[in-house]
């Protein structure tokens, strides 16, 4: 598939165990390309994991990660200008760089790749630090920032990659119900905005319905059940109802 | 007397667990030392795009360290022709510029100056790694394509085994006049500054000092990559950063104490 007609992610019989603790156990499940998946579940449910391992930051221990057929650990010690695509995660405490300014942080991969530089640069970072209204924080640095702005910011950093892939680790932890509104906001802009596929892990279902195309539950290692969004209030599977009525979406 | 047969041999079989573990964990702390140091090397391509980052990373180390390592050298070098003078007694003290002078280019130089860096730059190099470990900015990073060995380790790495020969040089500049110093107001020492200089002058060689800087870029360069191994080993949780921070500190030291010994060996030979 070429990378102009999306990316398609593709987990095989994943495994993961940490020590004694399967994560993972024979984990399957497919991400089309420009869909945005979101995959709930409990803490500790191993999430996070499968977002690592869809970015080639983890080896799974057995089983395939396939990223438009490449494996993920591959993809990811592929010079940043020989890729075939982009993939960029947001991580769950933002991850920005503490050293460098917001305008720093978000310029990173186009400067040190030596893809933007001079003018150029400036208005590639300043669009996507407009894309999440955040351009009047360009000096500032993460620590002067609030919660929601460093989640912006770092959503920033990764659109400035200009990713086909976009990974989001739990976005709105820690965000108050307004901030994360806020966040689901920046999401529904890039989906009108590009074709991505998009992965989202969380445990808030009011924000995974606000983003999702398709609504995964991940229980005991594997995808218990998978519905779309317009289908979710009728989904009759146990845990899954269990989760939407402790949402009180019900 | 079965019981406490049995007693004494789990309480052995845990010390000989414990003796094993800590071996190994200082075998995975070395291999995966030896690992980043040849990512480290092979990235040298890179010194000149990293030269701003290398040059603030000098500040940084030099700034943090200049006012105590004053202190140390003034001290240590007092503190030696003190000590000196007094096994001297009854003896020709004129020999106290030599020894002060020796002493603190090929040994206490270096080693004290390695132990400061690695006590203040050493271990503020483990935690910050360990930091960005625990808040998922290697992470990060590694999404952004970015090299951890050039953007990170190889200006701490240059900017280390750099700066420490210069602090080194220092204290031991520090360390002889302060010797001198303590030559001009103890009472107790019986020689003139003026000998004391002259004594210093006629034994100590130029290749005495360099000696002394070689081994500050040795232990600048094993103390910088062991505090960024073991910064980079934290996994999850802040107490791992208050731990990587103890650890870089004590295998510094060990580290920095068995290169001195090879080195000297070495130069001996020559």
């Amino acid at each position: 598939m070429k990378p102009e007609e999306g990316v398609r992610i593709e987990l095989k019989q994943v495994t993961k165990a940490y020590g004694d603790k399967r994560v993972l156990d024979e984990l399957n499940l497919v991400v089309e390309a420009g869909e945005t998946l979101v995959v709930i579940g409990k803490s500790g449910q191993g999430k996070s994991v499968l977002l690592r391992l869809s970015a080639g930051l983890e080896r799974p221990d057995s089983g395939e990660v396939l990223l438009n057929g490449v494996p993920a650990d591959t993809y990811r010690i592929i010079p940043a200008q020989k890729k075939p695509f982009r993939m960029a995660m947001v991580f769950q405490g933002s991850a920005l760089l503490n050293s460098l300014s917001v305008f720093e942080n978000v310029a990173l991969y186009l400067k040190e790749h030596g893809m933007a530089k001079g003018e150029d640069l400036d208005m590639l970072v300043m669009n996507a630090l407009t894309s999440v209204e955040l351009e009047h924080a360009r000096d500032l640095y993460p620590t002067e920032l609030s919660g929601g702005m460093r989640k912006r910011a770092a959503i920033a950093r990764a659109l400035a990659t200009r990713p086909d892939v976009l990974l989001f680790d739990e976005p709105t932890a820690e965000l108050d119900p307004l901030l994360s509104a806020e966040v689901a906001e920046v999401i529904h802009k890039i989906q009108s905005a590009h074709r991505m596929t998009i992965v989202v892990v969380t445990h808030n279902l009011v924000f995974a319905r606000q983003v999702a195309d398709r609504i995964a539950l991940l229980e005991d290692g594997r995808i218990a059940c998978s519905v779309k969004v317009s289908e979710l209030l009728n989904a009759e599977y146990p845990p899954l109802r269990a989760f939407i009525e402790a949402a009180a979406l019900a | 007397m079965q019981a406490a047969g049995r007693l004494e041999a789990q309480n052995s079989q845990g010390i000989l667990t414990r003796i094993g573990a800590s071996v190994l964990y200082g075998l995975e702390i070395l291999g995966q030392s030896v690992n980043w140091a040849l990512r480290t090397l092979g990235s040298f391509g890179e010194i000149p795009k990293r030269a701003g980052l290398i040059l603030d990373e000098m500040v940084r180390i030099g700034t943090s360290s200049l006012f105590i390592s004053s202190f140390l050298a003034f001290f240590v070098g007092m503190v030696l022709v003190v000590q000196t003078a007094d096994q001297l007694e009854g003896y020709p003290q004129e020999v106290l510029g030599s020894i002060v002078g020796l002493s603190m280019t090929k040994e206490l130089g270096p080693v004290l100056m390695a132990f400061l860096l690695a006590g203040r730059a050493g271990s503020a190099m483990a935690a910050e790694l360990a930091a960005m470990q625990v808040y998922e900015e290697i992470a990060a990073l590694r999404t952004l394509d970015i090299r951890v060995e050039s953007y990170l380790i190889l200006p701490k790495f240059i900017a280390t085994a750099l700066t420490l020969p210069l602090l080194i040089l220092y204290a031991d500049i520090i360390g002889i006049l302060a010797g001198a110093f303590a030559v001009a107001i103890d009472p107790a020492i019986h020689v003139s500054v003026n000998a004391y200089f002259h004594n210093l002058q006629a034994y100590l060689k130029f290749s005495d000092i360099i000696t002394g800087m070689v081994k500050g870029l040795v232990f600048g360069a094993v103390t910088a990559i062991l505090s960024c191994t073991i910064g980079l080993r934290a996994r999850r949780g802040t107490e791992e950063i208050s731990n990587a921070t103890t650890s870089a500190v004590v295998w510094s030291f060990i580290t920095v104490t068995v290169f001195d010994y090879i080195i000297a060996r070495i130069v001996l030979i020559f």
